[in-house]
């Protein structure tokens, strides 16, 4: 579980998280942003490839969701993945801001949604919504 | 240590990139506080990928453009990552006529969208010119450093 002590994460266990996200720059940069929030991550190219690592066996306690990737979109792959049971916070992150097309984003089964660009503080936001649920899901 | 002069350099180019709006300030600044001794690389890392996938991505919607019928769906696509990445990168510019293109295209305006397409296709080649040479100053001032 992630604990907010004093201004800085607590980390009973290390966190996890899934970067999926098609475009090779997101890809670095949210990697790199959750390392040095001290997230062990790896990176998905494609919501199928997402659904494939956790058909492998794999679980994360977070999923960070871009919404328009190619083979498998965003949008689906969240309604996959709660189809599978996986209850892991799903962050939602695109560049869209339309309110419609965040509503459908939302509506396949997000916990959250962010616009990019995403930043640590971002993140934080999205963690401490895991931190108030008192778990970690899988 | 890189010399004096090399560092006012880039300290300059840096500036001026800033200045001229083709880097927005506060998300580059934010990206290069992402650079440590365990990724010294990071931000001449992330230039060289976005100079190298925002070109790919512009040549697709170009291509896309000139099928019969028009590839929508990839031009759709490539839009949103340009859009993605250049809002990541803070390249303030290229993320701004990538807005413009999306939304002349989506109005079904295809003439404004194809003057909008070369408008970000120059402004893109300014961009490349201008960072490549930041980049490569980035690397010597890290080579002469040891």
């Amino acid at each position: 579980m992630a604990t907010h002590i004093n201004g800085s994460w607590e980390l009973g266990a290390k966190m996890t998280a899934l970067v999926v996200d098609d475009d090779s720059i997101n890809q670095t940069i949210h990697h790199r942003l959750l390392e040095q929030l001290g997230i062990e991550n790896q990176v998905a190219r494609n919501g199928k490839e997402a659904i494939d690592i956790h058909c492998s066996g794999k679980k994360f306690d977070l999923i960070l969701m871009d919404r328009d990737m190619p083979i498998m979109n965003g949008i689906e792959a969240t309604r996959k993945l709660r189809a599978m049971g996986i209850r892991s916070m799903i962050a939602g992150v695109s560049t869209r801001c339309v309110k419609q097309e965040i509503q459908e984003f939302m509506e396949a089964g997000l916990d959250d949604y962010q616009e990019k660009p995403l930043t640590s503080a971002k993140i934080i936001s999205i963690l401490r919504k895991i931190h108030h649920s008192g778990s970690i899901s899988y | 240590m890189a010399s004096t002069a090399l560092r006012q350099q880039l300290s300059i180019m840096r500036q001026s990139l800033f200045d001229e709006g083709i880097l927005d300030h506060d998300q580059v600044s934010y990206l290069e506080t992402l650079e440590n001794e365990d990724d010294p690389d990071f931000i001449e890392n992330i230039f060289t990928l976005f100079l190298r996938d925002s070109t790919k991505y512009i040549d697709s919607i170009e291509k896309a453009l000139e099928t019969t019928p028009i590839d929508y769906p990839v031009m759709d696509i490539m839009m949103y990552r340009l859009k993605g990445s250049s809002a990541s990168l803070g390249a303030s510019k290229i993320n701004g006529e990538t807005n413009t293109l999306r939304k002349f295209f989506h109005d079904g305006d295809m003439e404004s969208g194809k003057a909008s397409l070369q408008k970000l296709k120059a402004e893109h080649a300014n961009f490349k010119e201008k960072l490549a040479v930041y980049v490569g100053m980035l690397k010597q001032a890290k080579l002469s450093e040891y």
